[in-house]
C-alpha cells in the first residue's frame, strides 16, 4: 500500500473516548490506516485516562500527532471554537473549551493529509464542520457501516454503545434502541 | 473488569439516530469512490481466533494495519507464485 493509497481521517476526541470505552479500537484499525489528531486533543485525553492507550497508538504510527498549526490556522481555530461555542445547540459555552475539535475541524483543510472525514459525535462541532465544508462520521455511524459490511452484529453494535453509555457517553437507552433496530430489520 | 475512561463532554448533545445512518451510508460511499479512485477491490475475510488476534499483534509490531499487513502479504504471494500479466492458460 503506497501513501496515496493511505486510508487517512482527522479525529475529535469523543469518537476515539466511545472506541476504547468499548473496546472497539480495532474497527477503526479496520477502516482506516492513519488517523491524524491536533496537539491540543493530548491533554483531553490525558483527563480521560486514556492517555497510555493514545500513547502506543501513537507509538504503531495509527495515531499522527500535529502540533504545527500556523498562526493563520490557529486563528481559524480560534474562530472555529468562537462558532461552536455560540451554537444553540451547545451547553458549553467558554470557546476554550472547543478549541481541539475546532483545530480538528481546521486540520481538515489541509490538503496534504489526504484525510477522508472528519470523526466527531458533539452536534454543535458536527453543525459548524459541516458549514465549514469537512465530510463527517460519528462513532455510532462508523459502527453501523460495520454492521452492514458484517464485521459486527446488531448485537455487537448495541452492546458496544451501552458499554460507552455506561461509562457516561451521552448516548440514550432511546437512541441505541432505535438503531438496534434498524439494524436488527437489515 | 475492562478499563474505564472518562466520557468526552457528556453534557454536550450528540448526533440523532437519522444523522449515525446518514454518516454510514456517506461514509460506505466516500470509502466505495476512494477505493475506485485508487483501483482497489474490497475483499471479505474470515479468520478463525486466534488466527486474527496473531495477526493483529504482528501489524501493531510493523506499524501497519491488518488491512495493509494482508495485503502486502497477498502481493508478495502474487509476484512469488502468480501467473505473468496476459500470459493465457492453455
Amino acid at each position: 500500500m503506497n501513501s496515496s493509497q493511505l486510508r487517512a481521517v482527522i479525529s475529535n476526541t469523543g469518537p476515539m473516548i466511545s472506541a476504547l470505552q468499548c473496546d472497539h479500537m480495532h474497527i477503526l484499525r479496520q477502516f482506516y490506516d492513519v488517523i491524524h489528531i491536533p496537539a491540543s486533543e493530548l491533554p483531553e485525553y490525558e483527563k480521560h485516562g486514556a492517555g497510555q492507550e493514545i500513547q502506543a497508538l501513537i507509538e504503531s504510527g495509527f495515531i499522527v500527532v500535529h502540533d504545527d498549526l500556523t498562526a493563520s490556522e490557529k486563528e481559524a481555530a480560534q474562530a472555529v471554537a468562537e462558532e461552536i461555542s455560540i451554537s444553540p445547540v451547545s451547553r458549553d459555552k467558554e470557546p476554550s473549551h472547543h478549541y481541539p475539535e475546532a483545530e480538528a475541524i481546521v486540520l481538515m483543510g489541509r490538503t496534504d493529509l489526504e484525510a477522508m472525514e472528519l470523526l466527531v459525535d458533539e452536534l454543535a462541532a458536527r453543525q459548524v464542520a459541516q458549514r465549514q465544508g469537512a465530510a463527517i462520521v460519528g462513532f455510532p455511524g462508523i459502527l453501523i457501516r460495520a454492521c452492514k459490511q458484517g464485521l459486527m452484529t446488531p448485537e455487537e453494535v448495541r452492546d458496544a454503545l451501552q458499554e460507552c453509555q455506561r461509562q457516561g457517553t451521552h448516548y440514550s437507552i432511546q437512541f441505541i434502541k432505535e438503531i438496534y433496530d434498524r439494524l436488527r430489520r437489515f | 473488569m475492562s478499563k474505564q475512561y472518562a466520557p468526552h463532554e457528556p453534557a454536550e448533545e450528540v448526533l440523532s439516530v437519522e444523522d449515525a445512518f446518514r454518516d454510514a451510508e456517506r461514509s460506505e460511499a466516500r470509502w466505495r469512490a476512494f477505493e475506485q479512485g485508487e483501483h482497489l477491490r474490497r475483499v471479505f475475510i474470515e479468520l478463525p481466533e486466534p488466527a486474527y488476534s496473531t495477526l493483529e499483534e504482528l501489524a501493531r509490531r510493523q506499524k501497519q494495519t491488518v488491512p495493509g499487513l494482508i495485503e502486502r502479504v497477498i502481493g508478495e504471494l502474487l509476484v512469488t507464485f502468480g501467473p505473468p500479466v496476459g500470459v493465457a492458460e492453455g
